[in-house]
């Protein structure tokens, strides 16, 4: 059964890029454009793994994950934060807040996808 | 100066005030002296003394008398005002 | 040798052992004796001048025992030493006072009119006393030399003016080289002063010696000489009148006031307890020498031919009695009384004219301000000139022939004058309500009295304008006759009438004159420094004087303090004791705590003197005070330069502050700027990254994605592009090359090309344009790129931040005068007041809290281009939606400013 995986990327060609890369590595792949979607969409089906970038417009990604960690429903969903160097503090952050990876844009394909798997298999696991 | 010695100066004090009263009253009474009404008295020129007329022994008597008061007036104000004046 | 070469001889070798002892005396290790009372009572002597030594007898032979007169008034003044010279000596040592004019102008709060008015009176009045010393001397000379053919001394009636006049000049060089030599604080002469002493032995030596031979050489002894008196001089009653008291009174005076007087008794003044001395040996000193007189008026007047000259006795008496020895003595003894009150007349009188009168006008002028050398040599200077000038006046008086009358009634003359200075004298030393103008008007009224009808008369005698007014009065008033003042008839007792009317108005106007008005603070410190000279000294020292009443005590310290902060201080007081009264009542807790409140301004040590002086319990000179309000002062200055400075440091710091803040904000924009310009670079870059990757790593990748990829990863290289020409853009505007040549564009032009760009813009984001233009064709300086650039970033600014539902942005240009301007308004949320402020700095991004693409250097360029332009870009505050006005100076004469809209 393929594992349902929400991006949050509010730039449509790198949206566009990682769905085209994790649709091909077999997953379910759902789009939000910005931070209230995202929030919105986990709520109403709580996908296997979110991919969620730092910055994003109405809510950042920073706020949705601080959301989401609040709720008990979602305070495990494995979720890879999309970052950008300098901005150490706010990555020091999200990982106290329980984020499982990070990866620096601009990304290579091959990490995003071996990423993605990880957490996918430790969610399996947990 | 003993601490005994307090006797000494109190009478030197004493001295030293009734020389200064001294001081202000002999001045007084030798204008009154030489002033009319009083020296009129002796402005009588067919008296005399030895021959001397009485005005003449009178005034040079007067400004001697005068002259001597001042003189240990003025030294026992001195001592007064400079004790330790060998 | 004749007895006129032999007296020639004499007198300069006399004066040349005057000279030896004031040199030596002058000279640094000085004799022990010089210090000593004895010396000290000899310079007082000096009173008597050569009217004692020959006019004495010519007094006695014309008016009998009258000539006392002028030697009991001294007499009293001495034997009463405690009440009134030890207070002048107390005060003159303290206050360095340097003449009877110094001291009095000291204490009427050291007034310069004062002392220029007892100057001038009293230099008046010497001026006859000088003349009539010169006189003696050259008559004395001619008597001795014309003793063989005319033994009587009347040839000498008209003295010999070429006598006189180098007589003069002898005196001059003599006072200008021991009396000038230097200044002195205390303004001593020490090798002056052992001159006179030795001068005044002489006097009374020679007068004893004619005395003694008047009594055995020429009479059988004291019986013969009294047996004649009788005869001789009749002495009744009538003699011991108002004459013989005003004499007394006036010679008493004549002690204290007459300059040179003062200035032997208390400014060359050694030791105060010489005084102690002086007190009872100088009445002595006059005892002899009116002991010595009498007989020689007797047996003068019996041996010698009728029609002698009474005055010239002394030398002819032993003439006539054929002892020319003695006679020589005589004439030692003439020229030594003579000379001895020129000279310290001279000195008294030069420092007094240097220091009150050429002083101050010097001061006045300017010129003596800076460097005390100047002022020293100035000083010396003046008083050589000023000797000059006063024995050139003793000298021109003689000329007139004003002398003609007897010895004692010239010197009376110059008494008289003297004396107008007593009721200053007394008020100043005995009445604190004294002040300057009682002072000035006593001192006035008096001299110009004395000057009318003593002075004036006996100089003007014979002339026969004066003559006329004495007898008709001036513009025939007879009132005012200047030998009957007011119709007062004296007998022809000219003297007495000048006296009479002379102390009465002085002394009537002193009180007056003081009563008038409230003395100065000044005025009331030194009256209370001068009056209590004694009081409250020596105590043990807890006990603070009383003296000092609550308005004086407020005089000092509003001085000090100000009055407003010195009144506060006062009123507080009173209050908070519950006093009725506006000040408090003197106390030694209110002393203790005012002292305490004035050290806080001028220092404890200072406070405290002031108090203590104020007070009476200590003493301390004028001087001292200006010396201490004059550093206070320059300690306030300095204070308030230090707050001042400190105040600019201040400044400084907090302008650092600012900069230093302004640099913090800048520092975190450029951190801001950097992480986003960095996040705006970054998005394309993943973007391309991830797509080469894709392309790369996928071979079986079908035609339509790969096509659609490489048209994203084209896209966003483009993206990038623009990105980077925007960063360049800013670096370029910031640095100006771009703009440096500005030509005149079609702003209008510009404004179409703008709106042209957004047009797809603002159609895809649903945003109306409606645009307000000029009809008008108007240039402004500038660049059409550039211009259009700033217009699109406005627009498409407004476009991005519109979030109305029914986004519309109004463009309007229209000119005002000779301005150009275009307005762009959106109907968006419009600009957070709290970023108005930054919205055009370039690491500023604009709107907080709303996300759109762009580094945010667009406004901060736009803002620069206009800057080069001339313009002005600035967000138009209190409206709703954001606002931006640009401004542009236009270099078309606008006509008509017409607008039209243009839907976009």
């Amino acid at each position: 059964m393929p594992k349902r995986v929400l991006i949050a990327e509010d730039e449509r060609n790198i949206a566009e890029s990682l769905r085209f890369l994790l649709t091909r590595a077999g997953h379910e792949v759902s789009l939000a454009h910005d931070g209230a979607e995202a929030l919105a969409m986990v709520r109403r089906a709580r996908p296997d793994t979110l991919v969620l970038d730092l910055m994003l417009p109405k809510l950042s990604g920073f706020d949705v994950l601080k959301e989401l960690r609040a709720e008990a429903e979602t305070r495990t969903l494995p979720i890879l934060m999309l970052t950008a160097k300098g901005q150490a503090n706010d990555k020091q952050a999200a990982e106290d807040l329980g984020v499982d990876a990070f990866v620096t844009k601009p990304f290579a394909n091959d990490d995003v996808i071996a990423t993605v798997a990880r957490l996918l298999n430790g969610a399996e696991r947990g | 100066m003993a601490d005994d010695g307090s006797s000494p100066i109190s009478e030197r004090q004493v001295s030293g005030r009734r020389a200064r009263d001294l001081a202000l009253i002999v001045p007084v009474l030798g204008v009154i002296a030489l002033m009319p009404p009083l020296i009129g008295l002796f402005a009588r020129p067919e008296t005399g003394i030895f021959g001397i007329p009485l005005i003449v022994v009178y005034l040079f008597g007067l400004w001697l008398a005068l002259i001597l008061i001042a003189m240990v007036v003025a030294s026992r104000l001195k001592r007064a005002i400079q004790p330790d004046d060998p | 040798m004749t007895l006129r070469e032999l007296a020639l001889l004499a007198a300069i070798g006399f004066a040349l052992l005057l000279f030896l002892i004031a040199f030596l005396g002058d000279r640094g290790g000085r004799p022990r004796w010089l210090a000593s009372p004895l010396v000290y009572t000899l310079s007082i002597s000096v009173y008597c001048t050569s009217w004692t030594f020959y006019g004495a007898v010519g007094s006695a032979t014309r008016n009998g025992l009258e000539y006392l007169t002028i030697y009991l008034g001294p007499t009293l003044v001495f034997v009463g030493f405690w009440t009134l010279l030890r207070k002048i000596m107390r005060i003159t040592r303290r206050d360095n006072i340097t003449s009877i004019a110094d001291f009095v102008s000291s204490r009427y709060g050291k007034s310069d009119s004062v002392a220029a008015i007892v100057t001038i009176l009293t230099l008046l009045a010497a001026a006859p006393y000088i003349a009539l010393q010169i006189k003696a001397i050259a008559t004395s000379f001619q008597v001795l030399g014309a003793a063989s053919e005319d033994p009587t001394g009347s040839a000498a009636a008209t003295p010999d003016f070429v006598i006189a006049f180098w007589i003069t000049v002898g005196l001059a060089l003599f006072t200008i080289l021991f009396g000038t030599r230097r200044v002195d604080v205390r303004e001593r002469h020490f090798g002056v002063v052992a001159a006179i002493a030795v001068e005044a032995l002489v006097k009374l030596i020679a007068l004893v010696a004619v005395g003694l031979l008047a009594v055995y050489g020429v009479a059988d002894g004291p019986g013969e000489v009294f047996a004649r008196m009788t005869a001789s001089t009749a002495h009744s009653g009538d003699e011991f009148g108002m004459r013989w008291v005003g004499l007394i009174v006036l010679s008493g005076a004549a002690i204290v006031c007459l300059p040179r007087q003062f200035q032997v008794s208390f400014v060359e003044n050694e030791n105060e307890t010489h005084l102690f001395t002086a007190a009872w040996l100088f009445p002595l000193y006059l005892f002899v020498l009116s002991l010595c007189v009498l007989p020689i008026a007797i047996m003068g007047q019996t041996i010698l031919p009728e029609g002698s000259n009474p005055d010239m006795f002394v030398l002819t008496m032993p003439i006539a009695a054929g002892r020319t020895d003695i006679a020589l003595l005589a004439f030692l003894g003439g020229f030594s009384s003579g000379t001895s009150m020129v000279i310290v007349s001279c000195i008294a009188l030069s420092t007094m004219i240097s220091n009150h009168i050429l002083m101050p006008l010097a001061l006045r002028s300017h010129q003596w301000r800076e460097g005390s050398g100047d002022v020293q040599r100035f000083l010396l200077i003046t008083r050589r000139i000023a000797i000059c000038f006063i024995l050139a006046l003793g000298f021109l008086y003689l000329r007139t022939g004003a002398t003609g009358a007897g010895l004692a009634s010239i010197g009376l003359i110059a008494f008289a004058g003297a004396a107008q200075v007593l009721p200053a004298l007394l008020g100043a030393l005995y009445w604190e309500g004294a002040n300057r103008r009682g002072a000035i008007l006593g001192l006035f009224s008096g001299g110009m009295i004395w000057a009318y009808t003593l002075f004036l008369p006996n100089l003007l005698q014979g002339v026969a304008w004066w003559d006329t007014l004495a007898a008709d009065g001036p513009f025939g008033l007879t009132l005012l006759r200047p030998g009957a003042l007011f119709g007062l008839e004296t007998n022809d007792d000219a003297l007495m009438h000048a006296l009479f009317w002379s102390l009465l108005v002085n002394a009537f106007a002193l009180i007056a004159g003081s009563l008038s008005r409230l003395p100065t603070p000044i005025e009331r410190l030194q009256a209370a420094l001068f009056v209590r000279v004694f009081s409250d000294r020596g105590g043990s020292g807890a006990r603070r004087g009383r003296a000092a009443s609550a308005d004086q005590l407020f005089d000092l310290a509003q001085r000090i303090m100000g009055a407003d902060r010195a009144y506060g201080i006062f009123r507080n007081y009173a209050v908070s004791k519950n006093e009725t009264t506006e000040f408090p009542l003197v106390d030694d807790a209110f002393i203790a705590h005012l002292e305490r409140r004035m050290a806080a301004s001028v220092g404890a040590a200072s406070a405290r003197a002031m108090i203590l002086s104020a007070t009476g319990s200590e003493t301390i000179s004028l001087d001292e005070l200006v010396r201490i309000a004059d550093e206070t002062a320059r300690l306030m200055e300095y204070t308030a330069e230090v707050t001042r400075k400190s105040d600019e440091i201040e400044r400084a710091a907090a302008q650092l502050t600012a900069a230093n803040e302004r640099l913090k904000t800048l520092d975190r924009q450029k951190d801001e700027f950097l992480s986003h310009v960095s996040h705006e670079l970054r998005t394309p870059m993943t973007s391309i990254r991830s797509f080469t990757e894709i392309l790369a790593g996928t071979p079986d990748l079908d035609a339509g994605d790969r096509q659609r990829f490489i048209g994203i990863i084209n896209a966003e290289s483009i993206r990038l592009t623009a990105l980077l020409d925007e960063i360049l853009d800013m670096a370029v505007v910031e640095s100006g090359d771009a703009e440096r040549l500005l030509k005149p564009i079609d702003p209008e032009h510009a404004l179409d090309q703008a709106l042209d760009a957004c047009l797809g813009l603002s159609h895809t984001a649903g945003v109306r344009i409606v645009a307000a233009r000029t009809k008008q064709s108007v240039h402004v300086m500038g660049n059409l790129t550039r211009l259009t650039q700033v217009f699109i970033n406005i627009i498409s600014n407004g476009i991005k931040y519109d979030t109305n539902a029914d986004p519309v942005i109004r463009v309007e240009s229209r000119i005002d005068g000779a301005d150009y301007i275009v307005v762009i308004a959106d109907n968006g949320p419009g600009v957070p007041e709290a970023e108005t402020r930054t919205i055009f700095d370039k690491f500023s991004r604009g709107r907080a809290g709303i996300t759109a693409p762009g580094a945010g250097l667009g406004l901060a360029i736009s803002h620069a281009i206009i800057d080069r332009f001339g313009g002005t870009l600035r967000l138009l505050p209190g409206t709703t939606g954001a606002q931006f006005e640009i401004r542009l100076k236009s270099v078309a004469i606008p006509a008509d400013s017409g607008t039209s809209t243009v839907a976009g």
